[in-house]
């Protein structure tokens, strides 16, 4: 993998900004028929992110984070924005058959690169519940709100979850230092 | 990336707040929220869960063809736009000289805040001269001057809008404008991502003191920041500008035209205005 094609954007490289496209197109096109609810602008919605992830490669520092990561954060964000920006939410009125029983699901390697494996691992070490509203909110794009009603959990208990989720992510793949917050790593599960 | 990194004593909303943005989003009044509280620029919750969502992703769909030739083309104009700035001849009385210059201005993120919506809608009482014209499409011969490029673009472009200056009064305190009483107009074609600024009555600036700054919204709204680019106006009577935006440019809603310092500014207090059009279709 180049890992330095993102400064190459940044530095005006017009071949790499080609390259983005060839490197990133499926992982963009992919998120973006999961988390949109209509194919109807899936067209405008990747060129909105690729855009994104071009004006924003001199952000990016290895450092941190992969390009793949950086570049599937700011797709996530975009794309969420764009999701409620049309105030059509995913409207799932069932979880998906995949999603309802699916704690202990097992990632799958994307052939992206090694990241996605460490990202996998690191899934794999959450609690089966911090998974289950994981994979509901993160994968499935569905609100803490439909995830409660969906799961039967309390809805402080669907947000403590995903937030204790992430916080455990972020602490294993090393993109941030422990938080200090009380409470953020409390163990008690609110209702 | 890793200067965000710095404040790690957030507060429970805050924390609320980043993991909402990470997996559902925020309201425009919550991600102001965060920007209060001096969070927004914290990411470790976003690459924390797009690392999930990497975790959880058992294939990746290739990009249709249809797409991708959209996605070429964007890159295409994100590439030109991130070119030098050229210097144009403008004014059409003035061919022999500089007249006025646009420039692309990547690093100025507009940041367009809260105050985009009040001149949305202050703005739209008062000012829509509004005027669409359609005729037919082909492929425009090469222009020499922005003038030229501008007919070309009106005789041409089929989804072309042209909409009028007015003055752009205040939002809040419709106060009037520094400069009062400019006329002309913006012409934009969406299709060719091309446009044209035409002044009667903006005076000449010193680049050294002031320069124009262009803002554009499109429907993408305040979550979308779209740098319109600094010009200059160096001569009385009639100034064409080229419209060259950092990005593309969905469906615009607003073009509006501030004074401000000579490197520009990325949130524009809006105390030296000149004039806006409402591009109302």
């Amino acid at each position: 993998m180049n890992e330095t094609l993102l400064r190459r954007v940044a530095a005006g490289d017009e071949s790499a900004v080609q390259a983005c496209i060839d490197r990133f197109g499926g992982l963009v096109w992919s998120l973006a028929r999961r988390l949109l609810p209509t194919a109807a602008d899936l067209d405008d919605a990747v060129q909105e992110v690729f855009v994104e992830v071009w004006r924003n490669a001199y952000k990016y520092d290895e450092g941190v984070a992969s390009e793949t990561a950086f570049v599937a954060m700011l797709a996530r964000r975009r794309l969420i924005d764009r999701r409620r920006r049309l105030e059509r939410r995913h409207d799932r009125d069932q979880l998906p058959d995949s999603a309802a029983d699916d704690a202990t699901a097992t990632p799958v390697g994307l052939g992206l690169a090694e990241e996605a494996r460490a990202a996998a691992d690191a899934f794999e070490q959450l609690s089966s519940e911090q998974r289950r509203c994981l994979r509901l909110s993160v994968y499935e794009g569905l609100s803490h709100e439909k995830i409660a009603a969906s799961t039967g959990l309390p809805l402080g208990t669907v947000k403590t979850h995903v937030r204790r989720g992430l916080i455990k992510i972020r602490q294993l793949l090393g993109v941030g230092p422990p938080l200090e917050t009380e409470g953020a790593t409390g163990e008690e599960v609110r209702s | 990336m890793s200067s965000t990194f710095s404040n790690w004593s957030r507060g429970e909303r805050e924390l609320d707040l980043l993991v909402g943005r990470a997996t559902q989003g925020l309201s425009e009044a919550e991600l102001q929220e965060l920007r209060q509280a001096g969070a927004d620029e914290e990411l470790s919750f976003d690459l924390a869960a797009a690392a999930a969502d990497l975790a959880m992703i058992d294939q990746v769909e290739p990009m249709p063809a249809s797409c991708r030739a959209k996605l070429e083309h964007a890159a295409r104009t994100f590439c030109a736009s991130q070119r030098p700035p050229v210097v144009e001849v403008v004014g059409s009385e003035r061919r022999d000289g500089v007249a006025g210059r646009i420039d692309s201005e990547r690093r100025i993120s507009m940041g367009w805040v809260a105050a985009a919506a009040g001149i949305l809608l202050a703005v739209l009482a008062w000012l829509p001269k509004l005027s669409v014209s359609s005729t037919g499409g082909g492929t425009p011969p090469l222009a020499a001057t922005p003038a030229e490029r501008r007919a070309v673009l009106l005789a041409e472009a089929t989804d072309k809008g042209v909409w009028s200056w007015s003055d752009f009064k205040h939002p809040e305190t419709q106060a009037d404008p520094e400069i009062k009483g400019v006329r002309g107009d913006v012409v934009w074609s969406g299709e060719r991502q091309e446009g044209y600024m035409r002044f009667e009555g903006l005076p000449p600036n010193n680049p050294a003191n002031e320069r124009y700054q262009l803002w554009i919204i499109d429907e993408r709204g305040l979550s979308q920041r779209v740098s319109g680019g600094l010009f200059d106006v160096h001569a009385q009577g009639e100034t064409i500008v080229p419209i060259r935006p950092a990005v593309p440019i969905g469906t615009p809603a607003i073009f509006a035209v501030t004074i401000e310092k000579p490197l520009g500014v990325a949130v524009s207090d809006m105390t030296r205005r000149a004039c806006a059009a409402i591009a109302v279709r």
